[in-house]
């Protein structure tokens, strides 16, 4: 495995995945990983074309321990989708705007990776990502026993 | 799963602050501020990068006088070439310690019609944003940029917002006019607390000399202001006949370093470099 590079806020994670035949760049924010209650952490990263899942087991100091491919992924979406922009932070709920600012920052992320970020509860990030994804303002696939949230065209 | 003993991630050292430099109404010296700042950072040994956020008014290039720019900041957002490639080192013309990049926005009514005629689509909005947030990162991380400072278009633009989304530090600047403390109260209570959640500092500039004539104004006048808006003032800077008399064609700081609007940038230099 391809040591980690490491810059102020992530770690930029390099891992071959059997779907693409190529190495992938995974970036993977600090905190989901220094700040977990167990290792090693699962961080699925949606990519390619057709979008397919690569979880990866991070230990504590962000070397790969495994990985796992799911090729078929079905994206639920809404009917209607807005990517989120500065028009819908202005009019969305104040107490959806960390969670927002979050996932502009990760561009994908389960409920607990954004907790990590945003210092709230899963379950509350949960209801909330779920409560965006209603509105149309992000996607998600299930993945496992989670939902991988991420922004409409962000793939 | 294993319990392992979680590992302690040292931040990086290297100060990393995106300021963004915002107003109520136009004509408060927000360029003016942003650019001298900027240059007052950068010589101080900072890496320093000044973004021309106005798509309204775009005013850096004239403050700069360039010619010949390859890319402009419009190219970017409309995905014609990378950030690093429309920054402009200026670090040798200006005989910085640290960087000194700048990033203009084009300045024809071509250019600014097309800005405007965007500002109201949520796609191209949501692509900026994110362009903005990983331009941020980017310049943070692998440029080693120190500090990226924004000057922005006055009022609720979506352009300014974007920058103000993307920043660290949110500097309104207002000027000593009812209207415009008036506004400025509004934008604060109703974009930057109610819908960012964030506060941001103040700049007095323009202050009309009369009304400081003592140390004690300068004081009463900060605390007065700042309690009206329930933030606080970081600056009160005079209005000087000599900047004036410039009339935006040169940076200030670079020709009258020891003039006292320089020294009221050198201290905005310090407050930046003070701020976690």
């Amino acid at each position: 495995m391809a040591k980690p590079v490491e810059t102020k806020d992530t770690v930029t994670l390099r891992t071959f995945c059997h779907s693409c035949n190529k190495d992938i760049i995974v970036p993977i924010q600090k905190v989901i990983v220094s700040e977990a209650e167990s290792y090693p952490v699962s961080h699925a990263h949606l990519h390619g074309h057709p979008p397919h899942v690569l979880i990866l087991y991070v230990d504590s100091d962000f070397l790969i321990r495994g990985t796992e491919l799911s090729e078929t992924v079905s994206i639920e979406r809404q009917r209607k989708t807005t990517p989120l922009s500065a028009m819908v932070l202005l009019r969305v709920p104040p107490r959806y705007k960390r969670t927002a600012m979050a996932m502009l920052k990760l561009r994908q992320a389960s409920a607990e990776e954004i907790a990590r970020i945003t210092g709230k509860s899963k379950n509350v990030e949960s209801q909330y990502l779920g409560a965006m994804f209603r509105m149309g303002y992000l996607e998600r696939i299930r993945v496992q026993n989670f939902y991988q949230y991420h922004i409409p065209g962000s793939l | 799963m294993t319990n392992k003993s979680i590992r302690t991630w040292t931040s990086s050292t290297a100060k990393n602050l995106a300021i963004s430099v915002h107003s109520f109404k136009g004509g408060t010296g927000k360029t003016n501020l942003s650019a001298n700042a900027a240059l007052a950072l950068a010589k101080r040994g900072w890496n320093v990068a000044l973004f021309d956020f106005d798509f309204r008014a775009p005013s850096l290039n004239a403050l700069f006088q360039r010619d010949g720019i390859k890319y402009w900041i419009n190219d970017w957002l409309a995905g014609k070439c990378e950030l690093n490639e429309l920054l402009i080192d200026l670090s040798a013309e200006f005989q910085t310690k640290g960087q000194f990049q700048v990033g203009f926005t084009n300045p024809s009514s071509r250019a600014i019609n097309d800005m405007v005629q965007h500002s109201m689509d949520e796609e191209w909005q949501a692509r900026v944003l994110q362009l903005v947030l990983d331009g941020k990162e980017l310049l943070f991380e692998r440029h080693h940029v120190n500090f990226q400072i924004f000057d922005t278009s006055p009022g609720f633009a979506m352009s300014s917002i974007n920058a103000i989304l993307a920043a660290d530090e949110l500097i309104l600047v207002i000027k000593m006019d009812q209207l415009d403390i008036v506004g400025t109260q509004h934008l604060i209570q109703g974009v930057y607390n109610q819908v960012l959640g964030r506060k941001p500092e103040l700049i007095i500039n323009k202050v009309p000399c009369s009304m400081l004539q003592t140390q004690e104004d300068y004081t009463k006048l900060q605390a007065d202001i700042g309690k009206k808006l329930g933030i606080n003032v970081i600056a009160v800077i005079p209005c000087f006949c000599e900047v004036m008399e410039n009339m935006g064609q040169s940076l200030f700081l670079e020709k009258n370093p020891a003039h006292q609007f320089s020294q009221s940038i050198d201290q905005l230099a310090s407050h930046f470099e003070s701020v976690n």
